[in-house]
């Protein structure tokens, strides 16, 4: 092993000898440079390697042959060896992103870079608390004086204050040292956490304890003495930002944890508290941030918040594993993807996110863009995913419950503005500029964006608990991806087969609820993926992101642990926001959707946290099994998150949006299959924990008119819809809705209802949706009013629409009616009679915007500009009629659909339906599928066959132009009959769907943001204004942790 | 607590106010410097001993009876360091001060706020 002693030689050694070596050529200093970089690297991996791999026990090295404190001394051991190995290898990286410029500059550039990665280094691995500051400075005079070396006025600005914030968190650091040195005699870590347990005088001790901690506060630029900070990752060159917001925030957080063990509880109790506080307060401060380097720079103060109130954390509940399972990954994760942004912005140079298009040019940086940004967010597989999730449920073991909500805070604000920032990105038209794209910047990103996938995967492995075959259904999204310079078709084709393969693998082995759902999302996912060959337009990550989003579905099912679920529950909000983000002018609306999403995501989070909490260890859905306090609001937490995914009453705001404007070929996926995801949440949390009730409280009760308020206010919002894409989507959130309320009956004919609706519901959504992607696919609009009389032109998708609304109105002879009859059975045999009322009139109501479809789209007069469309390509009616083809199957024969339920619903409730022959009975009725269909076909021969022997001459009816006294109509829509055809139901029954929830989610955004653009607002930019934050705040935290007395 | 202390902490005081109320730069520096200087003086008392001698080893009688004749000689190799240090960063900041001045030609910290929010 080699003495890390030798770091120190060779970085001082290089340093000394540059000036000489720089006069046999620039190019001859940079070698020697970049080879003792690469040297110190190499000191520094063989001692991780042989620490993972070799059982190498920690080691201590002194100098001079002297020991401590005459001497300084170095402690190595397999966390100091990680942490030496990132930051020499960021070095290495970092000096390579800023090659031009360090050959520009010379050999004094050189000199100070190494001096700062020895500065970095040596506070790494010092075991003596006052090195630490003899390092720290090192490495702040080396930093600012390669600031300074860039002249620009801001980089000058943000050194400064910078530096003055430095000066003052030396100041404190020596007090501190000096007054515990003075109490324990000793300068060494270790034994100084030994010696202040026997120290006297507490007071001083705490005082001085307060200082050393109150220092590395300012030093990790906590909240609110944090405003230099964030000037300075601003201000400064961003090849330095990058490398200090990771190296150096690693290196300082490393000596600070090397002294958490010194201080006391209700030291390492305000640490916590400040980190928490940091972590949501500056991303809430984010949030308002227009400047990509600036959202970066709060996003770097408050994962270092969060790193260090983790940090301190573990060493409070003394569970040294947390640091591996939960401080370093989200650690790590900081480290590469911020240094990584860092460096971008350095290329892109836009001090607007909404410029930040230009990237798109550059396919290479955009997708590195991408997940870096993802994993700021902490979407797995990256390590901050993993990081939080063994936070939280480390938290929730110890019932910290608030700590949680914090965290999760925290993170949905940083969601907002680090998406908002990709959204803009991937979609807005930007003015063309020529970008320098310097190969040595981005060759460093692509090493930096290496190392955080081999630290996901590493992650990825190291927390695996389950067999790797629930991955696989997400090979054929990532091999898409992979080959995505493939043709459209073939990816197409590539997609059913391995949708095909799917379904042998998964459907053959899998029974009871699983098989149910999984045999619904592959056939659904085969036969919706028809439509999408008929795309023309080159799109490279289509069809890996579909078939991601159809993988992340099988996942869910297959899952068989909270963390599996979590996991496709992530990967599926994810694939299905960046999917329904393709679509046109979809920037805002998908935003809504990513941000609703995840706010449901952390809500399911808290709730497993919750349920977690009583047993922990364990992480099998029987967790949920275990009655206990927490119970309730496990649940009702739990229900809010699939509630947001169903798009129930009060959180359906994103619904019409995320579905209206999500490319027509998409929406089908979404409404048909994504919804049922939600579904499927509930199954599980029902069949496992049953619906919590207290004395006062009946959940099961809210539940249902939770359902019953959605499925009646969904068909209300629907009838007035002119955009056919929005009057569905509402009718999507009505009619989920029914099944929430079938579920929350929990008994036999309840779930047979819920699942005979659910499967009802896919059929038909599919249907409508691919029928009205045809008709925009040949139109090219989707509001109603602008069409009429396609009925000629396109009679094959005028059919499937008739029939679609034949089904979902709930009248014989099709699916629907089965759907209801047996849903109003079990809601009267529950005895919920009002309940049964409101599905009823939504039902009828149904019919309205059921009409509309028909009369709005195929009826009437033909536009002038839509005269010569032609029916709507195969690809898309091909699909709608297989699918009608199943329903008339279920239609006529209920029994094959209905056994299939019963068997699965039978052992949980027990049977709600019997059957005789072909007609099915309940406890309250009997109905018979087929006799219904021969019943309605004959009635229907009959009238049809009288009406022609009655009238056996057809007139057919011409059109006719209507000429407005040779004026053109103001608002021509208004000469459509068809637009705002239930005007009058508006004014009868309009306070129904006035926009109570939209208001209240619009008020809770604004707030959101004034609230964040009011707090932002301390940090002035004046100097003295930082200054002052800095000695109040000691003031503060000494008064709270130390007191007067 | 003994007077040189006091002395220390009132400086640490005087140069706080100094960093809080001037708005020149180069006293703002300045007035670091003097609150690093309290400090000094600070650290250096703590390993003072009354009555005990310099901790320099030049007869046998104080090689032999170290521990009890001399004061601490750590603090004062630490207050060493943290005055090279110091003149380090102040000379430092103060080359920053300069560059500022000849990009705006004012010294006054409250023109330097472009930075913000």
């Amino acid at each position: 092993m080699v003495n890390p002693l030798y770091i120190v030689a060779i970085l001082l050694g290089t340093g000394f000898l540059l000036p000489l070596i720089s006069k046999a050529g620039r190019r001859v200093a940079l070698t020697v440079f970049f080879m003792s970089l690469i040297a110190v690297s190499a000191i520094s991996y063989q001692w991780l390697w042989s620490f993972l791999f070799d059982g190498q026990a920690p080691a201590m090295f002194y100098t001079a042959g002297v020991e401590p404190p005459l001497s300084i001394n170095f402690l190595l051991g397999f966390k100091e060896a990680i942490f030496i190995t990132a930051v020499n290898l960021i070095a290495v990286v970092g000096a390579i992103y800023m090659s031009t410029q360090i050959k520009e500059t010379g050999y004094k550039a050189m000199i100070l870079f190494l001096l700062m990665v020895l500065g970095l280094n040596g506070l790494i691995l010092t075991a003596d608390i006052f090195n630490l500051f003899v390092f720290l400075e090192i490495t702040s005079i080396a930093t600012f004086s390669l600031v300074g070396m860039d002249l620009k006025l801001n980089s000058l600005t943000g050194g400064l204050k910078y530096m003055i914030a430095g000066g003052l968190a030396s100041v404190f650091l020596l007090l501190g040292i000096i007054i515990l040195y003075s109490l324990t005699g000793t300068l060494g870590i270790e034994s100084m956490s030994q010696y202040v347990l026997n120290v006297d005088n507490v007071k001083l001790l705490s005082i001085g304890s307060f200082l050393l901690i109150f220092s590395f506060i300012i030093e990790m630029k906590q909240f609110p003495s944090n405003g230099w900070a964030i000037d300075a990752y601003d201000g400064v060159n961003p090849g330095i930002t990058g490398l200090a917001s990771a190296t150096g925030t690693a290196a300082v957080f490393y000596s600070l944890y090397k002294i958490m063990p010194i201080v006391s509880d209700e030291i390492l109790s305000m640490i916590i508290f400040i980190g928490s506080l940091t972590f949501v307060v500056s991303n809430l401060m984010g949030l308002m941030q227009t400047s990509p380097r600036r959202m970066l720079g709060y996003s770097s103060v408050a994962q270092m918040g969060l790193v260090m109130a983790a940090a301190a954390w573990s060493v409070f509940s003394q569970n040294e594993g947390l640091f591996f399972a939960a401080v370093l990954p989200l650690l790590l994760n900081h480290f590469f993807a911020k240094a990584g942004l860092f460096w971008i912005t350095g290329i892109i140079k836009k001090n607007d996110y909404r410029k930040w298009g230009v990237i798109r040019e550059n396919k290479v940086l955009l997708g590195i863009f991408i997940v870096m940004v993802l994993a700021l967010t902490g979407m797995p597989p990256f390590p901050g995913f993993w990081g939080k999730w063994n936070l939280v449920l480390d938290l929730s073991a110890n019932f910290e419950f608030f700590w949680i909500f914090i965290i999760l805070l925290g993170s949905l604000f940083e969601a907002g503005y680090m998406l908002k920032w990709l959204g803009v990105t991937l979609k807005k038209t930007y003015e063309k500029d020529i970008v320098a794209y310097d190969s040595y910047k981005v060759l460093a990103i692509e090493i930096v964006n290496i190392m955080l996938l081999i630290v996901s995967f590493y992650y990825f492995f190291r927390q695996n608990h389950t067999h790797m075959g629930y991955y696989l259904p997400y090979t054929a999204g990532l091999a898409l991806l992979g080959l995505r310079f493939l043709p459209e078709k073939i990816k197409g084709v590539l997609s059913l087969a391995s949708i095909f393969l799917y379904g042998y693998l998964f459907l053959t082995h899998q029974s009871g609820f699983p098989l149910f759902f999984n045999a619904m999302f592959v056939f659904g996912a085969f036969v919706l993926t028809i439509a999408t060959l008929n795309r023309k337009k080159k799109s490279s990550t289509f069809y890996g992101l579909l078939m991601l989003m159809i993988g992340s579905l099988i996942a869910l099912v297959n899952a068989e642990n909270i963390l599996n679920f979590f996991i496709s529950w992530e990967i599926m909000t994810v694939t299905s926001y960046l999917l329904i983000h393709r679509g046109r002018d979809s920037e805002k609306e998908s935003f809504s959707y990513i941000m609703f999403s995840l706010g449901g995501a952390f809500l399911i989070l808290m709730g497993f946290a919750l349920a977690y909490s009583e047993n922990p260890q364990a992480l099998g859905y029987g967790i949920f099994s275990i009655a206990n306090e927490n119970s309730m609001t496990a649940f009702i937490l739990i229900s809010l998150g699939f509630l947001i995914k169903t798009a129930a009453l009060g959180v359906h705001i994103w619904i019409a949006g995320a579905y209206s404007k999500a490319e027509d070929d998409v929406t089908p996926f979404i409404s048909a299959l994504l919804s049922k995801a939600g579904i499927f949440g509930f199954v599980m949390l029902l069949l496992t924990m049953g619906i919590p009730r207290t004395e006062y409280i009946d959940l099961a009760y809210i539940l249902s008119w939770i359902g019953a308020l959605t499925a009646l206010i969904g068909t209300m919002m629907a009838i007035h819809e002119e955009n056919a894409k929005r009057l569905l989507a509402y009718s999507s959130m009505g009619q989920v809705g029914y099944i929430i309320l079938a579920l929350s009956i929990m008994s036999g004919l309840g779930w047979t209802a819920a699942m005979f609706q659910m499967i009802n519901h896919f059929l038909i959504k599919g249907v409508l949706f691919l029928a009205i992607a045809g008709v925009i696919f040949r139109t090219g609009t989707a509001d109603m009013y602008k069409m009429g009389g396609l009925i000629k032109k396109m009679p094959w998708s005028f059919t499937a629409v008739m029939f679609g609304i034949i089904a979902i109105s709930g009248v014989p002879p099709l699916t629907g009616f089965g759907a209801k009859w047996l849903l109003y059975e079990a809601l009267i045999e529950k005895g919920w009679y009002l309940q049964t009322g409101a599905a009823f009139f939504a039902s009828t109501v149904a019919f309205l915007y059921c009409f509309r479809l028909i009369h709005a789209i195929f009826l009437g007069q033909p536009k002038n500009e839509f005269r010569n469309v032609k029916e709507a390509p195969a690809w898309f009616i091909v699909p709608q009629y297989i699918l009608i083809m199943v329903i008339f199957l279920f239609s006529v024969f209920p029994k094959l659909l209905i056994e299939q339920i019963t068997r699965i619903v039978e052992p949980v409730f027990g049977q709600g339906v019997t059957w005789t022959d072909g007609t099915a009975y309940t406890s309250l009725g009997y109905w018979n599928g087929t006799t219904v269909m021969i019943i309605v076909g004959t009635i229907f021969v009959v009238l049809t066959a009288g009406l022609l022997i009655k009238m056996p001459k057809i007139q057919k009816v011409k059109q006719f132009n209507i000429v407005f006294s040779a004026e053109r109509p103001e608002t021509p829509e208004l000469t459509h009959f068809a637009y705002e055809f239930f005007r009058p139901y508006r004014r009868a029954l309009g306070w129904m769907i006035a926009p109570y929830a939209k208001n209240f989610w619009a008020a809770v955004s604004e707030w959101t943001y004034t609230i964040s653009d009011s707090l932002r607002k301390i940090y002035t930019g004046n100097t003295q204004t930082y200054i002052f934050y800095i000695l109040m705040m000691s003031v503060v935290l000494f008064y709270v942790t130390v007191g007067v007395k | 607590m003994n007077i040189i202390h006091i002395i220390g902490f009132i400086l640490m005081i005087i140069g706080f106010w100094g960093l809080l109320t001037q708005k020149n730069m180069i006293k703002i520096v300045l007035a670091l410097a003097i609150v690093e200087t309290g400090l000094q003086l600070v650290m250096v008392t703590f390993g003072f001993i009354k009555g005990h001698t310099a901790p320099i080893l030049d007869s046998s009688e104080l090689v032999k009876g170290a521990a009890e004749m001399i004061v601490d000689p750590v603090p004062q190799a630490l207050v060493l360091t943290a005055i090279v240090i110091g003149v380090a960063v102040n000379a430092l900041m103060l080359t920053f001060v300069i560059r500022l001045y000849q990009k705006k030609k004012t010294l006054s910290i409250t023109e330097y706020k472009d930075l913000k929010w």
